[in-house]
């Protein structure tokens, strides 16, 4: 455990200096040698990468999957720079752990071209290496070997697999990023190829884990019934009829983020603040929905929000009568539109305030471990999450 | 609460539950078969869909007591170690995005396909009217499933909705 300690530490410390990508070699001393045997220990050449003896490579994605396919595209350029075999990759989910692996969020389908040169570093300091490893091993100049099909080849045509040198690669120095080179991307084997999804497998035995399929010893559930208008609150509900169903377990009011509606809160922090509700816990899924579904609340809206869409509507259609102020101006508008060839089409747009909707059900589960004299309290969440870490 | 004998992907279970619990909250939360997926909770979404005598019911909606006959479900398609055709034809065609809607969709599929093994476009549209896909990957109202031999090969045609 402190090993596992010892090694985040280390890279955190690493992180500072290099953005929270490289792995570098920067301590010294008693310090250096215990974060280099752990990191023998778990032949871990990155924050991305690890290579097993037996020749397995898992390689870890950062960024949150959720059917745009990024748990596949992102590995897959790593192990194009690095001289992976496909075949040998497995794929993991990394944790949430924003000192390795930075922003750990996706959005505005910028994944790719905001990651693209980070995981190609990643993968170019795993080559070279398990390119100095190779160059040790066979006491050969590294200008004369390359990485390849998950080996390491000389010109010779001597070669080494890239589990044999594991234990070996993690020693090496890590390259300084400034030095590293890139493949031509004329000689991509994997980039550029239809691979298919890293979980098609998981996803069609039913065996992929989604936020929902969380499951903890002896977990509680909970129901949440939201005022209807932001800014509410519960004043009371059918207690008795509620705690008396089923596998309900507990019933209780919750008083909203007391900074809600107050300019002091951001907007982020507004989306995610607490709403006015009434909580059901249960003992499974099934009893906290069928009592939420029997919920009758009397609601206080007097300090709610009475912004309404036919309202927001009526509002737009008056600002539209109104002159507009000037934005922009490339071209002679006025020209263009007293040009007795040319026809004006006049048109009002309208686009409905709907929700982004969610893949999964909105879900959280949470593990509370409570401290002793000897460890800090611990809380564990799980949740299916756009942006699980913001960096 | 009673007690119910369920047969689930060839296993028996006893079971204790209020007999108006839906039949996919005792598979999901009591035998922790968390394969078949909650989604709209009212048989609108597909995403429960599960097999009982064959057939694709809304496990959603389906209490308990009203379960008569072996349920599948989909972490019981393959079959000694054999993926079911039409979960060897996702992965071939790369089907799945986010998957939350794929044992949904797979299991109306694969019961269309024991009865009917050679549908017509028309066919299928009926068959997999009722399941939904967050991420508009309608396939469904587009894919083909084409016999060949014995092989069950389905051909995606991706359509954006």
């Amino acid at each position: 455990m402190n090993n596992v300690l010892t090694r985040r530490h280390f890279l955190k410390a690493s992180a500072l200096t290099s953005g929270g990508l490289m792995l570098e070699i920067t301590l010294s001393g008693a310090a250096l040698g215990e974060a280099l045997g752990t990191l023998v220990g778990s032949k871990e050449l990155n924050a991305w990468v690890q290579i097993s003896s037996s020749g397995e490579i898992t390689i870890y994605s950062s960024v949150p999957e959720m059917g745009q396919g990024i748990k596949t595209a992102l590995p897959m350029i790593i192990a194009e720079e690095m001289g992976a075999s496909w075949d040998d990759v497995t794929v993991l989910t990394a944790d949430v752990d924003s000192a390795r692996y930075g922003l750990q969020g996706a959005g505005g389908s910028t994944s790719i071209p905001r990651n693209f040169d980070s995981m190609r570093t990643m993968g170019a300091s795993a080559r070279e290496m398990l390119i100095g490893a190779a160059s040790e091993a066979l006491e050969v100049d590294r200008a004369e070997l390359e990485a390849k099909d998950s080996q390491v080849i000389h010109l010779s045509g001597e070669r080494l697999s890239f589990g044999a040198l594991a234990a070996l690669a993690v020693r090496q120095p890590v390259p300084d990023p400034a030095t590293l080179s890139f493949k031509d991307p004329k000689a991509y084997t994997i980039i550029g190829t239809a691979v298919g999804g890293v979980d098609n497998l998981g996803i069609v035995l039913g065996q992929s884990k989604f936020g929902i399929d969380v499951d903890v010893p002896n977990m509680r559930y909970a129901a949440y019934a939201r005022c209807p208008r932001l800014g509410g609150t519960a004043i009371s509900f059918n207690e008795q009829a509620i705690r008396a169903l089923p596998g309900v377990l507990d019933a209780f009011i919750l008083a909203p983020d007391a900074r809600t509606g107050q300019s002091s809160m951001s907007f982020l922090d507004g989306l995610a603040a607490l709403q006015g509700g009434v909580a059901i816990v249960g003992e499974d899924t099934w009893s906290v929905l069928n009592a939420k579904s029997q919920l009758l609340v009397v609601w206080d809206e007097s300090e709610a929000s009475t912004d309404s869409w036919p309202e927001m509507k009526i509002e737009a259609q008056r600002l539209a009568g109104m002159s507009g102020g000037e934005v922009k101006r490339d071209h002679p508008v006025e020209a263009a539109l007293a040009e007795p060839n040319n026809k004006v089409l006049e048109a009002f747009y309208e686009f409905p305030y709907v929700a982004h909707v969610c893949m999964e059900p909105m879900n959280c589960t949470v593990h509370y471990t409570a401290g002793t004299t000897s460890t800090a309290a611990r809380m564990e969440v799980w949740v299916p999450s756009q942006f699980p870490g913001t960096g | 609460m009673q007690t119910y004998q369920l047969t689930v992907n060839g296993e028996s279970h006893t079971t204790t539950s209020e007999p108006d619990k839906p039949l996919l909250w005792i598979l999901r939360d009591q035998l922790k078969l968390k394969g078949t997926k909650y989604g709209c909770g009212i048989a609108q979404c597909g995403a429960c869909t599960v097999h009982i005598n064959g057939a694709a019911v809304r496990s959603c909606v389906l209490p308990i007591s009203g379960v008569s006959g072996p349920i599948t479900t989909i972490e019981g398609l393959a079959k000694n170690g054999l993926l079911h055709p039409l979960q060897s034809a996702w992965i071939e065609h790369d089907v799945p995005q986010c998957g939350y809607c794929q044992a949904g969709q797979i299991m109306s599929a694969a019961a269309m396909l024991a009865v009917n093994p050679r549908p017509t476009d028309a066919d299928i549209d009926t068959a997999m009217a009722g399941n939904y896909c967050r991420v508009v990957l309608m396939f469904v109202f587009g894919a083909r499933f084409i016999q060949l031999q014995e092989a069950i090969v389905l051909k995606g045609r991706l359509k954006h909705e």
